[in-house]
């Protein structure tokens, strides 16, 4: 005799069946992202290129990719009317970092840049990076590490050999958090980079992301948004106000990190501890017989403290006595940075807080011209990369 | 483990299939361990806390039912004394030792999920079984009952003659429970992902610092904490019911339109269900309730309602959320005794709204000085002159706002039809094509206006 707790079969069956029918639609979406280029359903390419929950490579991007399409916003205008559309090629190696391997086939590399968004520089096209532009300069292959902490690249064994010179180079306001050298190395980056394997892991990174979703909450919210300040504000711009975390500066269109403007700049007691941790990868460079560069990007806040409506942060001029006593060789593209904004020059994007090409070829060129000219207080070159 | 992680999209279907799949025999071990599973997706250590109180209750009750006379009292009371200290100790100890001064040491332990749940969910159980009833024999089956993982972290509060009974019996799971259950399920998440968390920002955004915002944006900050809590919680009880339901079993109500309540003690029969009548049943009655006299009646009434307010959070702005409660209902016990006349039932749902809305500035508040400040400045306000600087304030854009609002339309909709034949009747009777765009619109809707980033449940710090 059945046993009434028993479950029929054809009660299971049915549920599956009606369950498929009315998953089946969403999960072909989802899958059908797979046919679509990976940019299909954004307006930023980070968005597109950047791995979320599978991260089997190094790098944070997908490896041996090949982009070139408008980019609409930077980082700080988001759908607004603020936002500026330009062309951008993005192309990753196959570690996944933004990297142009043809730019370097001897992967000889006389310098590495490691550090963070702003060498990731999401909203510059290939030639404006910084790696590239400091690679033009030099005449010789730049790697860009990013965005990654130094913790991280020294404890890559891709890297176990360490290029001659190594350029840390992270935001202003990063200065006072710095993470804690670690005396064991942490565990090594993922290097799964076998094409078949990959491209599977990137497959599924990509339904993981659900893109068409959230392109389409992107869209409905855009255009909610439009329709409540036409109907509600009676503005009938084309586009929206700024987001929540950014702020208008007093021109009305360069755009502040609301972050960035409420920040405290850091005691003497924290620029002590940054020259400390500095310190700490300096000597642990010089022991591998590398030379250890300290670039802070000024904040744009501070470059453009008359549009920001503030008083510069001199946290970079206050840093460089502290960095002198850990013998840590400081790059201060601050006073540079300042005139150079007084004479015009657009060094930030006014949509982003990253710096723009013009800051990165400013900044690099400078760092050339020091690298050129050997160690400050010596006569010594630059050493020539080593062969692989 | 939260319902809305991307954990539990995994968890809930491999346990329903296996539930569905396994036969009678099987299927509460299975139970039992995806509730171990459940639980320990959080903190496993705290499975010892849980298991531990397991034990005391189930031998408690054992004992209970083979003595007679006053060693049953005392078992009673040792069962109540250990549920209460492992509560007293996670919940109330820091709270005891800044409030009277003690010179103890604060233990700064964090609470396991569900404590204050499984708990009353153990001792009410304990409670029965010295009022008579029979206790269950089979620990497997009442360690069960206790974990059930729908509702072993935030409820609905199960009684023995509910759950126990069900898994003394197991119901087999039927199609029609399983669709009901998916149902229930989806609205629950709508309520928690498409209302609820929409609506978090603008509260925390008032609440964070009282003195800082204006007195519209409180009052904008208050209401929708009143929504956000109810969509929360109703939508995590919906969620859990729902999920029982698609098992077979059926779990108490929690929630029955309660803003459309027309007094307080109307309120009552309709929010948190499960936990009121526990108070109800094992407090409030044994006090003596409602048939002492009439001054005594209304100290119980102050009693439970203080004690359900300390329930919910040690601190004193959850006792005075209780006693909030409390007091208004003593007042309308007082004015019907008195024969005050009511007023139509039109004035009085917007009423009994705005008492418990005002009661949510306890609750919401992070001490009883900023519960006052914001009574002191929405009294204050020149609301409509201040609405628009409110608006900005909160520094969210405009759409989330038309969401927020949408959501709360929704859900008074979905509230209000519940009068008549019910929306879920209502899609029933249409035609098949109609009733499968229902359902696509319903899914797609959840899904564009749902916020995916995993906030956790209100009563999960409970």
């Amino acid at each position: 005799m059945r046993d009434p707790s028993s479950t029929s079969s054809s009660d299971g069956r049915r549920l599956a069946g009606k369950a498929a029918l009315l998953a089946g639609p969403f999960l072909l979406a989802a899958l059908g992202e797979l046919a679509l280029p990976p940019d299909a359903f954004t307006w930023r390419v980070v968005e597109a290129v950047k791995a979320v929950r599978v991260r089997a490579w190094p790098g944070m991007a997908y490896p041996g990719l090949r982009l070139a399409r408008p980019d609409e916003i930077g980082e700080l205008a988001g759908p607004t009317r603020l936002a500026r559309r330009r062309p951008v090629v993005w192309v990753t190696d196959e570690r996944g970092f933004r990297h142009d391997p043809a730019s370097c086939p001897g992967r000889d590399y006389a310098a590495a840049l490691v550090g963070d968004s702003n060498l990731w520089a999401s909203v510059l096209t290939q030639d404006d990076l910084p790696s590239a532009r400091l690679a033009k300069a030099l005449g010789a292959c730049v790697y860009p590490y990013s965005p990654f902490d130094m913790n991280r690249f020294l404890s890559d064994p891709a890297w176990a050999r360490t290029p001659p010179v190594v350029v840390y180079v992270t935001a202003q306001g990063a200065v006072g958090g710095l993470p804690e050298p670690q005396r064991d190395p942490p565990p090594a980056p993922p290097a799964w980079t076998r094409p078949l394997p990959a491209r599977a892991l990137i497959a599924l990174d990509r339904v993981l992301k659900f893109p068409l979703l959230r392109f389409a909450q992107a869209e409905l919210t855009r255009r909610t948004e439009r329709a409540y300040r036409r109907l509600v504000l009676g503005y009938t711009g084309d586009r929206v106000e700024p987001l929540g975390f950014s702020r208008p500066g007093r021109d009305g269109s360069t755009l502040f990190s609301a972050h960035e403007l409420a920040a405290i700049p850091p005691d003497d007691a924290r620029l002590a501890d940054a020259a400390r941790k500095l310190g700490v990868w300096s000597r642990a460079l010089a022991a591998r017989g590398s030379r250890f560069i300290y670039l802070p990007v000024p904040a744009k806040s501070s470059v453009l403290h008359r549009l920001a409506g503030r008083e510069p942060d001199l946290t970079l001029t206050r840093l460089g006595p502290f960095l002198a006593r850990e013998g840590v060789e400081y790059l201060d593209l601050w006073p540079e940075f300042r005139d150079a904004a007084a004479r015009g020059e657009s060094l930030y994007e006014p949509d982003d807080n990253h710096w723009g090409p013009a800051g990165v070829a400013r900044a690099m060129d400078r760092l050339a011209a020091r690298l050129r000219a050997g160690r400050p207080g010596t006569a010594s070159r630059p050493r020539a990369p080593p062969r692989s | 483990m939260l319902f809305n992680s991307l954990h539990f999209a995994f968890f809930f279907p491999v346990v329903l299939a296996g539930h569905w799949s396994l036969g009678p025999k099987a299927r509460p071990w299975w139970l039992l361990a995806a509730s171990v599973y459940f639980y320990a997706a959080y903190r496993p250590a705290y499975l010892l806390v849980l298991g531990a109180l397991i034990l005391v209750d189930y031998y408690a009750a054992l004992a209970l039912a083979r003595r007679r006379g006053t060693p049953r009292v005392a078992l009673l009371w040792v069962s109540v004394a250990l549920n209460m200290g492992a509560l007293g100790l996670f919940k109330y100890h820091d709270f005891a030792v800044a409030s009277l001064g003690l010179s103890l040491p604060p233990l700064g332990w964090e609470l396991p999920l569900g404590l204050s749940f499984h708990t009353f969910q153990s001792l009410g159980y304990v409670i029965d079984v010295y009022r008579g009833r029979e206790p269950e024999r089979d620990l497997r089956r009442y360690a069960l009952f206790v974990m059930f993982w729908p509702q072993l972290v935030a409820g609905p509060i199960e009684r023995a003659s509910g759950l126990l009974a069900q898994l003394a019996a197991p119901p087999r799971p039927a199609y029609a429970d399983a669709v009901r259950g998916l149902q229930l399920m989806a609205w629950g998440f709508f309520l928690k992902l498409a209302v609820g968390d929409r609506l978090a920002p603008y509260a925390s955004a008032a609440y964070a610092d009282p003195r800082a915002v204006n007195g519209a944006a409180l009052l904008v900050g208050t209401v929708f904490f009143a929504f956000q809590i109810y969509a929360d919680f109703c939508g995590y009880s919906l969620i859990a019911i729902g999920a029982a339901r698609a098992m077979g079993y059926r779990l108490a109500v929690n929630f029955s339109a309660p803003y459309f309540a027309a007094s307080l003690a109307d309120f009552w029969r309709r929010w948190h269900v499960s936990l009121s009548s526990w108070f109800r049943d094992y407090l409030y009655f044994p006090l003596g309730g409602s048939r002492v006299p009439f001054h005594r009646e209304l100290l119980n009434l102050l009693v439970v309602f203080a004690l359900s307010g300390l329930w919910h959070g040690a601190s004193w702005t959850f006792v005075a959320w209780g006693l909030w409660h409390g007091l208004g209902l003593c007042a309308e016990r007082a004015a019907a005794r008195a024969g005050v006349p009511a007023p139509p039932r039109w004035v009085r749902v917007p009423l009994t709204f705005a008492f418990v809305t005002a009661g949510w500035v306890f609750f919401r508040a992070a001490s009883l000085e900023d519960a006052f400040i914001v009574f002191f400045k929405v009294a204050r306000a020149d609301l409509l002159a201040e609405l628009p600087a409110a608006l900005r304030s909160f520094d969210l854009p405009g759409a989330e706002l038309v969401f927020a609002l949408a959501g709360v339309a929704a859900t008074l909709a979905v509230d209000l039809a519940r009068r008549g034949a019910g929306l879920r009747e209502r899609v029933a009777r249409l035609p098949a094509p109609a009733r499968w765009a229902f359902y696509y619109a319903a899914v797609a809707a959840l899904l564009l206006l749902g916020r995916f980033d995993e906030r956790p449940f209100i009563y999960f710090q409970f």
